[in-house]
């Protein structure tokens, strides 16, 4: 009967990690413990993804019971363990999803100012880019000017359309 | 061109233009950055090709309930969180990744290397009525103003990116650890949940004695074909992640010396963490 022992043991714990719940003989209600943890003030992303850790270990310490004591218990123990293992795996992936969520609160101070830095870096690469196209623009007016004073009148056309493509806009 | 077929006053000034110009410019070499920050662009976009997220890993469990419920008619899910938690990762993967962007451009070599060569041809063979210009003086001129052109923007470049590692600094590392964060930590302890849910679904297959041999075989080598699964998927991250730590120390070489940022030092670190990147990205690029 030793094992049962240990049931209740698990089981306990579990419920202790909760603090302020209630386990008593039945598993566990489902996102009650997610209730708590979302409404729980001042909790960062790392905490949160430290006690869904903490809590997979612990869930893992009641699977690995029932594997290794599977032959001494009843069918209804094992199916009462199961479920348990099961319920609580499914809340431990909700807190690392919470977890994964919270991070947009923590980071969004971090997020605006990368952007404006990467906006400015993208207006200098602009700038300096234009250089070449003020040396351009530069030259193609020059080269109508020249295209003018030697009468030349393809030269013309052919600075006027230099001036207007897109590029040395 | 030599210098001794100048005019005087000509000579004169290119001996100064160039002094000024070289002594601004001689160290200008940013490539280490640009190629430092290209391949961190290259790292970082490996996100694109993970084969899990959020959203599939909550789409898998779902999935999972429903063989487990024997149930394939009811198969509603709820995985709004999950695909927010993704959003949340991508938002922070693309702003990191628009800063490396940003640096890259900045700091690649070709960016001042201005051409004057269609100045020069249309000063040296235009006519300009009774204004002669000399080919060769022209030709200085244009050489003089280009390298002093490189210098001054070249300058201005380095202190304006020096500006822009520093600033960036704390606000892109903190990004750089929540990603990691977010990859390494919750998404793969999502995959260790979704392991022990595996494990708590086959174990009773497997160990059922009213089943056939056949049936109890067939159960344990699906569960270790998902397990291999997740195992591949894990890694993965886990590559993500030092990739995502090789960017952070790389970038910490540059903020520490951001004032000699083109040192020898400062290449050989920076072309370390960059091979060790590339490693990491064939080895993604290999799974």
């Amino acid at each position: 009967m030793a094992h049962r022992w240990k049931i209740a043991f698990v089981r306990y714990a579990i419920c202790e990690s909760k603090s302020t719940f209630t386990c008593e003989n039945k598993a566990v209600k489902k996102g009650s413990h997610l209730y708590y943890f979302k409404n729980m003030p001042n909790l960062k992303a790392q905490q949160v993804k430290e006690l869904a850790d903490n809590l997979l270990r612990m869930t893992n310490a009641l699977g690995d019971y029932r594997y290794e004591n599977s032959e001494h218990l009843s069918e209804n123990e094992n199916w009462q363990i199961k479920e348990l293992h099961r319920q609580q795996l499914e809340d431990t992936t909700e807190l690392y999803t919470l977890s994964a969520v919270l991070i947009m609160e923590e980071v969004e101070m971090s997020l605006q100012k990368i952007e404006t830095i990467t906006k400015e870096t993208i207006a200098l690469y602009k700038k300096l880019g234009t250089v070449q196209h003020v040396l351009d623009r530069a030259t193609s007016i020059l080269t109508l000017a020249t295209a003018i004073i030697g009468l030349n009148v393809k030269g013309i056309t052919s600075s006027i359309k230099s001036l207007l493509s897109p590029v040395s806009k | 061109m030599p210098v001794r077929m100048l005019s005087p006053k000509l000579k004169n000034f290119a001996i100064c233009f160039v002094g000024v110009a070289l002594s601004l410019s001689s160290c200008v070499n940013l490539r280490h950055i640009s190629e430092f920050s290209k391949t961190s662009i290259e790292g970082i976009e490996q996100y694109d090709s993970l084969s899990t997220s959020f959203f599939e890993v909550c789409l898998q469990d779902a999935r999972q309930e429903s063989i487990r419920k024997f149930d394939i008619h009811h198969t509603e899910y709820d995985c709004e969180q999950n695909n927010k938690a993704d959003s949340i990762t991508k938002i922070i993967y693309k702003a990191t990744q628009s800063y490396f962007d940003g640096l890259s451009d900045l700091s690649q070599n070709e960016l001042t290397n201005y051409n004057t060569d269609n100045l020069t041809q249309t000063l040296a063979t235009g006519d300009f009525g009774p204004l002669k210009l000399n080919e060769t003086d022209v030709k200085a001129y244009s050489d003089i103003s280009t390298l002093l052109l490189r210098a001054i923007t070249d300058t201005y470049r380095r202190k304006k990116l020096k500006e822009y590692i520093t600033q960036a600094h704390g606000p892109l590392l903190k990004l750089l650890q929540f990603l990691e964060l977010n990859l390494e930590g919750n998404l793969t302890g999502k995959l260790n949940v979704q392991k022990s849910s595996l494990k708590n679904f086959y174990f009773d297959f497997v160990k059922d004695k009213r089943l056939s041999t056949y049936e109890r075989t067939k159960f344990a080598e699906d569960y270790f074909r998902r397990i291999s699964e997740i195992d591949a998927q894990q890694k993965e991250l886990q590559t993500l992640a030092e990739i995502l730590r090789e960017i952070s120390k790389g970038h910490q070489s540059l903020y520490n010396n951001s004032g000699h940022m083109t040192d020898k030092q400062v290449r050989k670190e920076l072309l370390g963490y960059g091979s060790q990147m590339e490693n990491s990205i064939r080895s993604l690029r290999n799974m």
